[in-house]
């Protein structure tokens, strides 16, 4: 493995250590509330991961320019970064806060009805009713 | 390891089961680095991902659609599908945090501060009163312009909300100007059946399911038919985004209406 390789991929290594952070935040934590969190940190890892594979060295952003004559530009593939991993991740960052939001409304729920969002204290009170 | 506060972080797990994890999780990590040689190089313009309908997009992508932001053209058109698929989990989701947690009855306050009543300084109501018409007319002009530079409905959507979340927490819930739960959800409602009908539409001229080129307006022009149909989409999709936002964020204030 050579430097020049290495420094091609750093991205996809904090992609590596993102996932693995927040793996662990859902196994060694027993709150449900940072559960969510580190479930949050796995999917930015994912977002990232995706953005990672749409760029391009020295392209700019997908959006075609203009020309003196106000005329939309035609561009070679190679000028602009890849769109699609990019309308992908903009639809599934909305749905991650979507879904972060239907995840705290259980947690509140719970938290209502338990009194506590710790796994042992709900364990505890599961078994006695 | 720092002393941990009772209730508040919680006591963890035991020590086994944290150094099992992290020699696991650890051994996952290393395998993910090693297998990623065999990823393109980031920034490769000749990769995979990178060369197969991608380039179709970016070639076409404005003849066809009308529609000079790749991204918004690859969202609303290409992928109208998948984004009406986006759009109901978003919407599906706010209906259950509508579920979970405005059906009950007997709410027991769990929040100290009380949030439903105005804070009251008048350097945060003067503020607010700056801020907002500035925050609309941006989030407008992200959803509008969405076409010929970065934006579109999700963006737009968000900001929408924003400015609604604003007005309602600085100047309570009482005011007029801020959107009830109700409100809220009629807004989403319209945001989603909007994209429905602008799909439907299409198939009464004979078209399929979201190709907007059979959308009955007076324009003659494909691409241009096209672009006036993903506009329609965007803004579907802004009110849903706003009206999902508000919905859950009024519902995680946990008071009953």
């Amino acid at each position: 493995m050579t430097i020049n390789m290495v420094y091609g991929h750093l991205e996809y290594y904090l992609v590596a250590i993102l996932l693995v952070m927040g793996l662990y935040g859902m196994i060694a934590s027993t709150n449900l509330m940072r559960k969510v969190m580190a479930m949050n940190i796995m999917q930015v890892a994912v977002i990232v991961f995706f953005i990672s594979l749409a760029s391009k060295q020295g392209a700019m952003a997908p959006v075609l320019p203009l020309d003196e004559n106000h005329h939309v530009k035609s561009v070679l593939a190679h000028e602009v970064v890849n769109p699609l991993p990019h309308a992908l991740m903009l639809t599934a960052i909305v749905v991650s806060v979507a879904t972060t939001g239907l995840a705290l409304a259980l947690l509140i729920r719970i938290n209502r009805h338990f009194g506590s969002l710790e796994e042992s204290v709900i364990l505890e009170k599961m078994v006695k009713e | 390891m720092t002393e941990r506060i009772p209730g508040v972080l919680g006591e963890g797990v035991s020590t086994r089961t944290r150094w099992a994890s992290l020699v696991l999780l650890g051994l996952f990590g290393a395998l993910m680095i090693a297998a990623s040689p065999g990823l393109p190089r980031v920034g490769d313009a000749n990769s995979v991902p990178a060369n197969h309908v991608a380039d179709y997009y970016i070639e076409k992508g404005y003849e066809q659609t009308g529609v000079p932001n790749i991204v918004t053209a690859v969202l609303a058109d290409y992928r109208g599908y998948d984004t009406m698929g986006e759009t109901t989990v978003i919407f599906v989701a706010g209906l259950s945090c509508l579920l979970i947690l405005g059906t009950q009855r007997t709410l027991r306050r769990v929040e100290e501060l009380d949030l439903d009543s105005p804070f009251g300084s008048v350097v945060l109501d003067l503020g607010c009163r700056l801020l907002v018409p500035f925050i609309l007319l941006f989030a407008l002009y992200v959803v509008f312009h969405g076409h010929s530079s970065p934006g579109g409905g999700f963006q737009g959507g968000t900001f929408l909300a924003a400015a609604a979340i604003l007005i309602r927490l600085v100047r309570g819930k009482g005011e007029s100007w801020g959107f009830s739960r109700r409100q809220a959800l009629i807004v989403a409602s319209i945001g989603g059946s909007l994209y429905v009908w602008i799909g439907i539409i299409p198939m009464f001229y004979g078209k399929q399911f979201l190709d907007y080129s059979g959308l009955p307006l007076a324009v003659t022009d494909i691409p241009h038919l096209r672009a006036y149909g993903t506009l329609g989409i965007e803004l579907g999709v802004a009110l849903t985004v706003m009206g999902v936002l508000i919905i859950i964020f009024d519902c995680l204030l946990g008071k009953e209406e």
